[in-house]
């Protein structure tokens, strides 16, 4: 799978990122996703301890919550990159948050969607190079630190 | 950097938790950087965002002592507060707080540690996240993103009520909850403990002031909530107050009871079934090494074995091989006739608090 790492950070090429809610979509078909937080999201949020999803048949708009996490002592909000439908959620990460640190863009995969417009959210998105480009520049911008590996996380090389 | 300083006073229970809520949903861009004091004139129980209270407490307890039991939208575990705690509450813009949840919690806990130095407390930070003094917790802390906003919230503490603290867990035993009181004494600590002339709350407001001013630059402009920010806490305090949130989040059952002391430290309590017979396991953990054990048998016709074994076993760190090792020469020194467990079965039962720890603390 094509992929570059910025700062130790995993950005996979054929995604789509929404670079300021540190989400990713990959596109299944015509109009159905799945979602998750990058690697930059789960390195900023540390070991997660707790993982909620909204229910499926939830609709969400843009920027809406779709789940909660806990690391540490934080929760925060995945905001969906999309306005639409939840059709499917992972199950495992009630039982193991961890998984979204370990494998952030697959066995983590916090929900599937089916948008509402997705060629209209997926303009407002950036993938390959231009994905490459703009977390270079969040996370100059941001400083953000260097991403690290967790024992037995996917590996890139 | 210019932040609004309120000093709410002596407020309800409910509104010591609404008012970080309130102003989190209220928060838009013309909203300053808050930072609000306020000490809780009722004693209640507090559980974090995805604790199942049903699990954590001991609702009858906690009705008969009229502790309301509040469900935060912070993380953490369950705490008892009173009115012998100083609560300070950030709300803040994302763009005003580190990114990095541990960066985040930093800078909050750094003004409360030097604050706590200026009175002749020793403190540093540990954990992360926490604030210690001489091995012992002294300071806790939870965060979120509420509504619009960073918020992080910590206390000064003047006195922990223990008693009432650990009476409100729910614990399968007393073996566990006279652990759980044990580690508690030994592992955190209160301005009380460690200075003979306590500050009053007062002298503690003014000088965590001047603390945010020195280290972070922090300019105060002392102000009140506005009306649409006092409507939204009256808001969040309707949802609080409402069982459908605070029962909202149900966990299941799990194989083990535990307890966070402090980052590191964990008091777990299980139970393993081998045939006819139940081994209960109470163990404080210590990272990884077994800081306290005790083993309990239906049949304690054995008990000076298991005393026995019980000592082979503090201080070890616990892996499989590690326990494969004591497990094994404890055999050879006391033969097997007194075991109805394996060596095998030994190592799975003892192994499965720390698994458990492991997979709930993320670590810590």
């Amino acid at each position: 799978m094509a992929h570059e790492k910025v700062n130790g950070c995993v950005i996979l090429k054929d995604l789509y990122y929404n670079v300021e809610n540190n989400t990713w979509v990959r596109v299944i078909d015509d109009s159905t996703v799945a979602i998750g937080m990058t690697d930059v999201a789960q390195n900023l949020a540390g070991p997660l301890l707790h993982a909620k999803t909204k229910k499926v048949g939830t609709t969400r708009k843009q920027g809406k919550p779709i789940a909660t996490v806990e690391s540490g002592k934080y929760v925060g909000p995945v905001k969906s990159p999309v306005a639409g439908e939840i059709t499917k959620i992972n199950d495992a990460l009630s039982s193991d948050a961890g998984l979204i640190n370990k494998s952030p863009y697959n066995n983590g995969w916090i929900v599937e969607m089916k948008a509402d417009d997705l060629s209209s959210d997926l303009a407002t998105m950036v993938s390959g190079d231009a994905a490459v480009s703009a977390y270079k520049e969040k996370i100059e911008r941001d400083d953000i630190q260097a991403c690290e590996q967790i024992e037995g996380a996917d590996t890139y090389d | 950097m210019k932040i609004r300083w309120i000093d709410a006073g002596r407020v309800s229970d409910i509104r010591s938790q609404s008012i970080y809520h309130g102003l989190g949903y209220s928060l838009n861009e013309q909203s300053p950087n808050t930072i609000v004091m306020s000490i809780p004139e009722n004693p209640y129980m507090c559980v974090g965002y995805f604790q199942d209270p049903n699990k954590e407490l001991d609702l009858k307890y906690c009705k008969e002592n009229s502790l309301p039991v509040i469900r935060r939208q912070t993380g953490g575990g369950a705490v008892y507060i009173d009115n012998k705690q100083l609560f300070v509450q950030w709300i803040f813009h994302p763009k005003s707080i580190p990114q990095k949840v541990e960066q985040k919690f930093q800078i909050f806990i750094k003004p409360m540690i030097e604050t706590y130095k200026f009175f002749g407390i020793d403190a540093y930070e540990y954990g992360g996240h926490d604030v210690h003094v001489n091995g012992k917790k002294i300071v806790g802390t939870g965060a979120a993103y509420i509504g619009n906003a960073e918020v992080v919230t910590g206390n000064f503490i003047k006195e922990f009520d223990s008693k009432h603290m650990i009476g409100a867990l729910k614990l399968p035993n007393e073996r566990m909850r006279n652990e759980v009181n044990h580690s508690m004494s030994k592992y955190m600590s209160s301005l009380s403990e460690e200075v003979v002339s306590i500050p009053n709350f007062d002298e503690v407001k003014m000088v965590y002031k001047q603390m945010c001013e020195k280290i972070h630059g922090m300019k105060f402009i002392d102000d009140n909530f506005t009306d649409e920010e006092l409507l939204e806490i009256e808001n969040q305090e309707y949802k609080l107050q409402n069982d459908s949130w605070t029962f909202s989040i149900k966990q299941p059952e799990k194989k083990c009871r535990l307890i966070k002391i402090h980052t590191g430290i964990w008091v777990g309590n299980t139970s393993y079934q081998a045939g006819d017979q139940t081994l209960n396991i109470t163990m404080r953990l210590n990272e990884n090494i077994v800081d306290y054990i005790n083993i309990d048998f239906t049949d304690n016709q054995h008990k000076k074995v298991i005393d026995l074994l019980e000592t082979k076993l503090m201080k070890l760190a616990l892996t499989e091989e590690n326990l494969s090792i004591a497990i094994g020469s404890f055999f050879n020194l006391q033969g097997s006739d007194w075991s109805f467990l394996t060596k095998e079965q030994w190592i799975e039962a003892l192994m499965m608090i720390y698994i458990e720890k492991k997979k709930i603390s993320g670590g810590g």
